[in-house]
């Protein structure tokens, strides 16, 4: 049997044979080591007792025997005939590698991870694993999430010291705030979700390692020396969150993330949020936002009309409306808003399961009021003093009960009559994704998808396309065969906003991203997403393309802190990739192009 | 059947976060003047024209003489469900 030396296969920038040689010179677990497959913290020195994980490619009978004498104490498991996996200590590898059986014994490297960070596919790195094309890493700027909470004793939260990157935290649910010294001295080590601003959840932790994690395991955020300015929000106040951001961060620069939205406005820019964020946003001060993820989720229908045109369209109530971190009720709920121009003439009907007709009341009627046992309505058709000054109706359906029979959810209708029309364009949303759906219609649309505060002029709202269908698990390696790489996400909210702006601005990768696991948290009970000895999930969203734009957009402030929100759309847009899943001009599913983080950076 | 109703949808007495924005020719000040001689203590001035409030919505409604009250939505986070 020939016996092959670990040169001829061993090709990561540091082999095994490499770390078995240097660990007796007081290697440092440097990212190089780790990168190879030592199961080391940064900066610790390499001793005998490091362990490495390793395949073993061997003559089986050979090496069980060869095994047993050596008397070893790590675990082996037998993959396939002559394939083994180990967790082995240097020490016994030293030993493995001599034995006559083995064959080829290569280190499991974390770059061979189906883990996708994003990197890659922005231009930020050439190849997994290799050196970042620029020379940014965020220092200097702040990155404020405002999200779920976050577990603040995973390392993606602390520099290469274990000194945690976290200039101040608040928690909307509490009303408490922590500086930086509370949080290093006073809660340092508390397990998730104890700590100060805990994520339960998961969402949080990951959006904000993927925009500024210190590398861990391979996986790096967009900005690892970035500070962060981090907000677990009640939902409802995420507002007073970004103002919060904005006014810790003093005259450093800032950008910050928001992975979340809904739908209940007009989508033209103007409810009091929306008119906020154009007033806070400077030079130096920037929002992100995600799209949303609502393009098939049946919660948007729009049209053109011509007089006369009468249309119909069905919709069921869920049974159980999102609830848990959002707050939400759990009896059904629905609300329904519909926009059209302040020319036109509409007339509305809703028509109940047991074919009630009620005829939404003229404009300017703020509520009329129907209940029995079971359901209470409200109905109302109001002015609308937008950038299109139009007018709205405002359908509200409250069950009383979680258990409300099931035909009094279903096969509801809205009868729409056109009377007059100078534009006749009608929209309408349910005020989230999993309130209520539309039946299949021909108003129902999959353009103007996207959600409140991404509608923002002082937002960058951000879609997602595939940029990963594999990942590895708990459970195994996992593929999704129903995405293309390169292609949009088939979820992703599409623009243009009702006033016609162009919305999404830039596409981001969000499917699916490896990024930090929160412990503890209701996503690490997911064994098909999470690989929780590395304390990595794998999960997909605009929620995880929009922090990829903010890291990017840390990057950009580091070069130029005054960068305005303008600019940073202007080279994000002049330097996007496009290819043939793309057009060359801005399209409702990419914006105008896919993210080039290097290319930005140098169209400043 | 569903019969008209009188009732509100929301309890009056309900706590919830709103903006308001001053209407034409009311002042920031004049809002936070109403909202202090009301007891109305939840109140942080976010930039000029945008006063964000935790009240009830009996005291709300009466604010709109003087400002446009906007509820404020809940938001759900934008990770895709499988």
């Amino acid at each position: 049997m020939q016996k092959t030396t670990f040169k001829t296969y061993l090709n990561a920038s540091l082999s095994l044979a490499s770390i078995l040689q240097k660990g007796s010179k007081k290697l440092e677990a440097t990212a190089a080591v780790r990168a190879a497959g030592l199961d080391c913290k940064a900066g610790e020195p390499v001793e005998k007792q490091s362990k490495v994980s390793v395949n073993i490619i061997c003559d089986q009978q050979a090496f069980e025997k060869q095994l047993a004498a050596e008397n070893l104490s790590d675990q082996f498991e037998n993959l396939a005939d002559g394939l083994y996996s180990a967790h082995l200590t240097l020490a016994s590898a030293a030993k493995i590698v001599k034995l006559d059986s083995v064959k080829r014994i290569q280190t499991k490297k974390v770059s061979a991870l189906h883990l996708g960070n994003g990197t890659t596919e922005t231009g930020l790195r050439s190849q997994p694993g290799a050196t970042r094309v620029v020379s940014e890493t965020g220092k200097g700027v702040l990155i404020g999430i405002v999200d779920s909470g976050f577990d603040l004793t995973h390392p993606m939260f602390r520099d290469s010291s274990g000194n945690l990157r976290v200039e101040a935290l608040l928690d909307q649910t509490t009303g408490k705030t922590y500086s930086a010294n509370q949080l290093s001295n006073d809660w340092s080590g508390v397990a998730n979700p104890d700590g100060p601003g805990g994520d339960d959840n998961g969402h949080g932790t990951h959006v904000a390692s993927i925009a500024g994690g210190t590398e861990h395991h391979g996986f790096e955020g967009v900005a690892p020396e970035a500070r962060f300015l981090l907000v677990k929000t009640n939902f409802q106040d995420t507002d007073e969150a970004v103002k919060w951001c904005f006014t810790k961060a003093n005259a450093n620069p800032c950008v910050v993330n928001l992975s979340l939205g809904h739908h209940w406005g007009g989508h033209d820019g103007s409810t009091a949020e929306e008119v906020l964020y154009k007033t806070l946003v400077d030079p130096g001060k920037i929002i992100v936002t995600s799209a949303g993820n609502e393009r098939t989720e049946r919660i948007h229908i729009g049209g053109r009309f011509v007089p006369s045109q009468t249309e119909s369209v069905g919709f069921r109530v869920s049974r159980r409306p999102p609830n848990g971190a959002s707050q939400l009720p759990d009896p059904p709920f629905a609300a329904l808003t519909l926009w059209y121009e302040r020319d036109d003439e509409f007339t509305f009907t809703l028509v109940t399961p047991t074919g009630q007709r009620l005829p939404i009341p003229s404009v300017g009627t703020r509520g009329e009021r129907y209940g029995d046992s079971q359901v209470d309505l409200e109905l109302g058709h109001l002015y609308h003093a937008g950038p299109t000054p139009g007018k709205y109706v405002q359908i509200l359906l409250s069950f009383k009960s979680p258990s409300v029979r099931e035909n009094l959810l279903d096969r509801w209708t809205v009868q729409v009559k056109c009377i007059s029309a100078e534009i006749g364009r009608l929209d309408g949303w349910f005020n989230n994704s999993g309130f209520a759906t539309f039946y299949p219609s021909r108003l129902l649309e999959l353009t103007r998808t996207i959600g409140l505060p991404a509608t923002s002029e002082g937002c960058i709202a951000v879609a997602s396309h595939v940029s990963n269908h594999e990942w590895e698990s708990d459970d195994g390696p996992q593929k999704d065969e129903t995405v293309l790489r390169g292609r949009t996400s088939p979820f992703s909210s599409q623009g243009p906003t009702r006033d016609g702006r162009q919305k999404p601005e830039i596409s981001g990768p969000g499917q699916y991203l490896t990024a930090a696991l929160a412990q503890g948290s209701s996503l690490a009970g997911v064994d098909e997403r999470t690989l929780k000895a590395k304390q990595l999930l794998s999960i997909q969203g605009t929620s995880m393309s929009a922090p990829m734009v903010a890291g990017a957009i840390a990057l950009m402030l580091q070069k130029k802190r005054s960068l305005t929100p303008a600019q940073a759309i202007e080279a994000m847009r002049k330097s996007a990739m496009t290819d043939g899943h793309t057009a060359s001009v801005w399209n409702p599913a990419y914006g105008h192009g896919k993210l080039n983080i290097a290319g930005a950076i140098s169209e400043l | 059947m569903l019969r008209k109703k009188n009732t509100s949808l929301y309890s009056q007495s309900e706590f919830v976060s709103a903006r308001l924005r001053p209407r034409s020719g009311v002042s920031d000040s004049q809002v936070l003047q109403w909202l202090a001689d009301h007891g109305i203590s939840e109140v942080n001035q976010l930039a000029e024209g945008f006063i964000s409030v935790k009240a009830s919505r009996k005291d709300l409604h009466a604010a709109e003489k003087f400002a446009e009250v906007e509820v404020q939505p809940h938001s759900q986070l934008h990770q895709n469900k499988d």
